[in-house]
C-alpha cells in the first residue's frame, strides 16, 4: 500500500496545470467571447460596447445590456459560413487520414527497427522543427509550381508531356497539411507501438492467427490510444489552418481559417470574427470531449 | 473434457505402468533429429535427437541459455533449426508457419491480450478455427470450468491476480485442444505455496485431458513433480534424458548430480574396476571408497562418488564398515522436515549430510565443532566418470 501523501504538495501539482489553463486558455477565450457578443462599430477598438472597469457595476451592467446574438445570427445566415465549416472539416479529416496511413507504416519501422538506431530515427522525424513551419511551407511552393522541382522531374524522365498544376490546388492544401503534420502522428504512433509486447504477436500465431491478422486484431488494436491521440493532434490544428491554404491553396479552397483571418483584417469585424473563433471552438471541443470520454470507457 | 475415445485406463504416473521409451515398439510422437540452432557464431542448440512419446509430460531442464528455450521455440515454430528435422506424428513439421501448428504454447509472461477479457482471450483461438458460435461459447465455458474461473469471464487480464492470469493463460492453450501444448516456465511467476498447488493441478489435469506436455524450466523441483521424464540440458545438448527417479538416483555425470538435489561429489583415481565394484583412492581420506560397479570405470583414470545426504549416517564412533570418513560438524542447517549437517575432514574435504526430525522433542545432540564418522553404503553411492 502507498503511504499517505502530504496533501498540500498533491494540491500544488494539481493547482499548476489548472492555473495554466485558465491563464492561457480560458482568460483568451473569455475575452473572444466577449467581442463575439459585441457589435462592430468604426473606433478604437473597433466593437462595442467595451467593459471599463472605471465606472463601477453600473457601467458593467449597462455594457452587459448591450451585447447581442447578431453575430451568430448572421453566421447561420450566410451559407458561406457554414460552407467554409463543412470544407474545414472535410479538408482536415482527409488529410488526417491520410497522415494516418503515411504515418503509421514510418511509426511501425520506427518501432521495430534496432533500439540503438531509435533515437536517431526520433531525432529525424523531430528535426523539420529547427526550421520555422513558415519557411517551410513557403518550400513547397518551390516544389509544387508549374516549374518546381516535381515538373521539372517529371518531365526529364518523360513522365508527363505538360507541367502538372498541383500549386493552389485542394491537392497542394493536402499535401501541406500531411507533410506540416506528419510527426504529430508518427510520435503518439511512435510511443504505442514502441512498448508492445512483441511477445503478443507469438501468442496470437500460435492460437491460429496468420501474420495479417494478428496485426490487425493486436498490433493496431493496441495501437488505438496511439492513433486516436495522432489523429487529434493533426485534425484539431488543420481544421483552422490558415497559413497552407492561403499559401498552397487556391481561390476554391475554402478553410474558415482563411475565413476568420478576412473578418478579423481585411473586414476589420472583430465581433463577426471571433463568433466565427467561438463556432470553431464548440464545432471541435464538444464532438472531441464526448469521443474521448466514449474511448476512455472502451479502453 | 469430453472423454477421448483412446481413454484408456489412466497411466500411473511415474509408475511402471507408463514407460512407452522402454518399449522398442512405441512410436516416438515429438523427434527432434539432429537438430542445430546458431545465433550468429553461438550455438543454442548443438546437434540434439530426442523422441518424445504421446501423453508424456516431459520436461526440458537447465540453466538459463542452456538452449532449452530454443529448443521449444523452434517446436512452435518461432525460430527455425539451422540443421535437422521436427517432426510431429512422424511428419516434418518444418515449413509449417506456427499458426498452422496444432501444437499451443503457455508463455512465461502469459501474454494475455490486455484488451480482451479473460472470455475473449480463450476464444481468440477457437474464433480463428471458424468454430460456429455456440461451439465457442460451449469450449470456452468449459475451459473456465476446467480452470475454476467461471466467475471471472468478464475481467480483463489486469484485474486478475497472478495465478488468475496463469490459468486464464493455460485454458487458452488449451482451448484449442492441441496435441502437444508447451509449457514455459509456467510457474515461475507464482510465489511458492501457489506454485506447489498449481503442480499438482497441472498433473491432473494433463492426466484428464490426455495432451503430450513439455514444459521448460529451471526449477529441478518443479520438473521432478511433473514430469515423466526428464531432460538435461546443458550448453545446446542433452546430458542424460531418464525419469525423475533415475535422474536422482543413477545420475550420468557430475553435471546432472549436482543439477538436481543436494550432493556431495568426491573426486578421485579409480584403483580397482570389476563385476564386484569400484575403488576409489580420494586424496585426502585414509582408504579408498568402495562404489558399486560400473561399465565405465578404468583402472588409473579419474573418477568420482556421487552420494545424496539422505544416504550418509552420522555417528560418534569410528565406524568398522566401508566408506567411513572421519571429520568435524562444521555446518547445521535446520530444513523443518530434515537437518542438513556439513563435515569437513581434516584434508578440508566436505561431505553433506542430512538427519530426519521426525522425533521433534528429541533435540539432535549434534553441535558445531563435534567430531563425528559419516559413513555410506557402497550401494547407496554411484560411480561417475565425468
Amino acid at each position: 500500500m502507498r503511504a499517505p501523501r502530504p496533501p498540500r504538495r498533491g494540491l500544488l501539482a494539481a493547482a499548476l496545470p489548472y492555473a495554466w489553463l485558465l491563464i492561457f486558455f480560458l482568460a483568451p477565450f473569455l475575452i473572444v467571447l466577449k467581442i463575439s457578443f459585441s457589435e462592430a462599430v468604426i473606433a478604437q477598438p473597433p466593437y462595442s460596447p467595451t467593459l471599463s472597469l472605471g465606472e463601477g457595476w453600473s457601467g458593467l451592467l449597462a455594457a452587459f445590456a448591450e451585447f447581442t446574438t447578431f453575430n451568430y445570427e448572421f453566421l447561420g445566415e450566410d451559407a458561406l459560413y457554414i460552407r467554409a465549416y463543412l470544407s474545414s472539416l472535410q479538408i482536415a479529416a482527409t488529410a488526417t487520414l491520410i497522415t494516418l496511413l503515411v504515418g503509421y507504416p514510418i511509426a511501425y519501422a520506427m518501432s521495430r527497427a534496432p533500439r540503438a538506431w531509435r533515437p536517431l530515427l526520433l531525432a529525424a522525424v523531430i528535426l523539420p522543427f529547427w526550421t520555422s513551419f513558415l519557411i517551410r511551407v513557403y518550400a513547397w511552393i518551390g516544389i509544387l509550381k508549374r516549374d518546381g522541382l516535381i515538373n521539372e522531374a517529371l518531365l526529364s524522365v518523360g513522365l508527363i508531356a505538360e507541367p502538372l498544376t498541383i500549386l493552389n490546388t485542394n491537392t497542394a492544401v493536402y499535401i501541406g497539411i500531411v507533410y506540416a503534420y506528419l510527426p504529430f502522428m508518427i510520435l503518439p504512433l511512435y510511443a504505442a507501438l514502441e512498448r508492445q509486447d512483441s511477445e503478443l504477436l507469438e501468442a496470437a500465431a500460435d492460437l491460429g492467427s496468420p501474420p495479417l491478422h494478428a496485426f490487425f486484431a493486436i498490433t493496431v488494436r493496441l495501437s488505438l490510444p496511439g492513433i486516436i491521440a495522432g489523429c487529434l493532434l493533426t485534425f484539431i490544428p488543420a481544421v483552422g489552418e490558415f497559413v497552407i491554404p492561403s499559401l498552397l491553396g487556391g481561390s476554391d479552397t475554402l478553410m474558415i481559417g482563411q475565413t476568420l483571418w478576412n473578418e478579423f483584417f481585411l473586414n476589420r469585424d472583430w465581433p463577426l470574427a471571433s463568433a466565427v473563433a467561438v463556432l470553431l471552438v464548440l464545432v471541435l471541443v464538444v464532438p472531441i470531449t464526448l469521443f474521448q470520454r466514449a474511448q476512455g470507457r472502451a479502453l | 473434457m469430453d472423454a477421448p475415445a483412446e481413454k484408456a485406463p489412466s497411466p500411473a504416473r511415474n509408475g511402471r505402468t507408463f514407460a512407452p521409451w522402454d518399449d522398442p515398439a512405441a512410436k516416438p510422437f515429438i523427434s527432434f533429429d539432429g537438430i542445430t540452432k546458431s545465433f550468429g557464431p553461438v550455438k543454442a542448440v548443438d546437434n540434439l535427437s530426442l523422441d518424445i512419446f504421446p501423453r508424456e509430460f516431459f520436461a526440458l531442464l537447465g540453466p538459463s541459455g542452456c538452449g532449452k528455450t530454443t529448443l521449444m521455440r523452434m517446436l512452435a515454430g518461432f525460430d527455425t533449426p539451422s540443421a535437422g528435422d521436427i517432426r510431429l506424428g512422424g511428419e516434418s513439421l518444418l515449413g509449417v508457419p506456427p499458426h498452422k501448428r496444432p501444437i499451443n504454447m503457455m508463455f512465461q509472461s502469459y501474454a494475455l491480450f490486455p484488451h480482451l477479457s479473460v472470455w475473449d482471450n480463450i476464444a481468440f483461438g477457437l474464433r480463428r478455427d471458424g468454430l460456429p458460435r455456440a461451439k465457442v461459447a460451449a469450449r470456452v465455458d468449459e475451459m473456465l470450468t476446467l480452470v475454476q474461473l467461471t466467475g471471472e469471464a468478464r475481467r480483463k487480464p489486469h484485474q486478475l491476480s497472478g495465478g488468475q492470469r496463469q490459468r486464464v493463460a493455460l485454458a487458452r492453450s488449451l482451448a484449442k485442444r492441441p496435441k502437444v501444448l508447451l509449457l514455459d516456465e509456467p510457474l515461475a511467476a507464482l510465489d511458492k505455496k501457489l506454485r506447489g498447488e498449481t503442480q499438482f493441478e497441472l498433473m491432473t489435469l494433463q492426466e484428464r485431458v490426455g495432451i503430450t506436455f513439455l514444459i521448460v524450466t529451471h526449477d529441478q523441483e518443479e520438473a521432478m513433480v511433473l514430469a515423466d521424464r526428464i531432460a538435461i540440458m546443458r550448453a545446446g545438448q542433452i546430458e542424460q534424458v531418464a525419469t525423475p527417479e533415475a535422474i536422482y538416483e543413477r545420475p550420468n555425470s557430475r553435471y546432472v548430480a549436482d543439477f538436481v538435489g543436494d550432493v556431495t561429489i568426491l573426486s578421485g583415481t579409480v584403483t580397482i574396476a570389476g563385476p564386484d565394484g569400484v575403488c576409489l583412492a580420494v586424496p585426502g581420506l585414509a582408504t579408498p571408497l568402495t562404489l558399486p560397479p560400473h561399465p565405465d570405470a578404468r583402472v588409473g583414470a579419474p573418477g568420482h562418488c556421487a552420494v545424496r545426504p539422505e544416504n550418509v549416517t552420522l555417528s560418534a564412533a569410528p565406524s568398522p564398515a566401508e566408506n567411513a570418513i572421519p571429520g568435524e560438524v562444521f555446518d547445521i542447517a535446520y530444513m523443518g522436515d530434515y537437518t542438513l549437517v556439513r563435515i569437513k575432514t581434516p584434508s578440508g574435504l566436505t561431505v553433506s549430510a542430512s538427519r530426519s526430525n521426525r522425533r521433534r522433542t528429541e533435540r539432535d545432540p549434534l553441535t558445531w565443532h563435534d567430531a563425528v564418522v559419516a559413513h555410506f553404503a557402497p550401494a547407496d553411492a554411484v560411480f561417475l566418470a565425468r
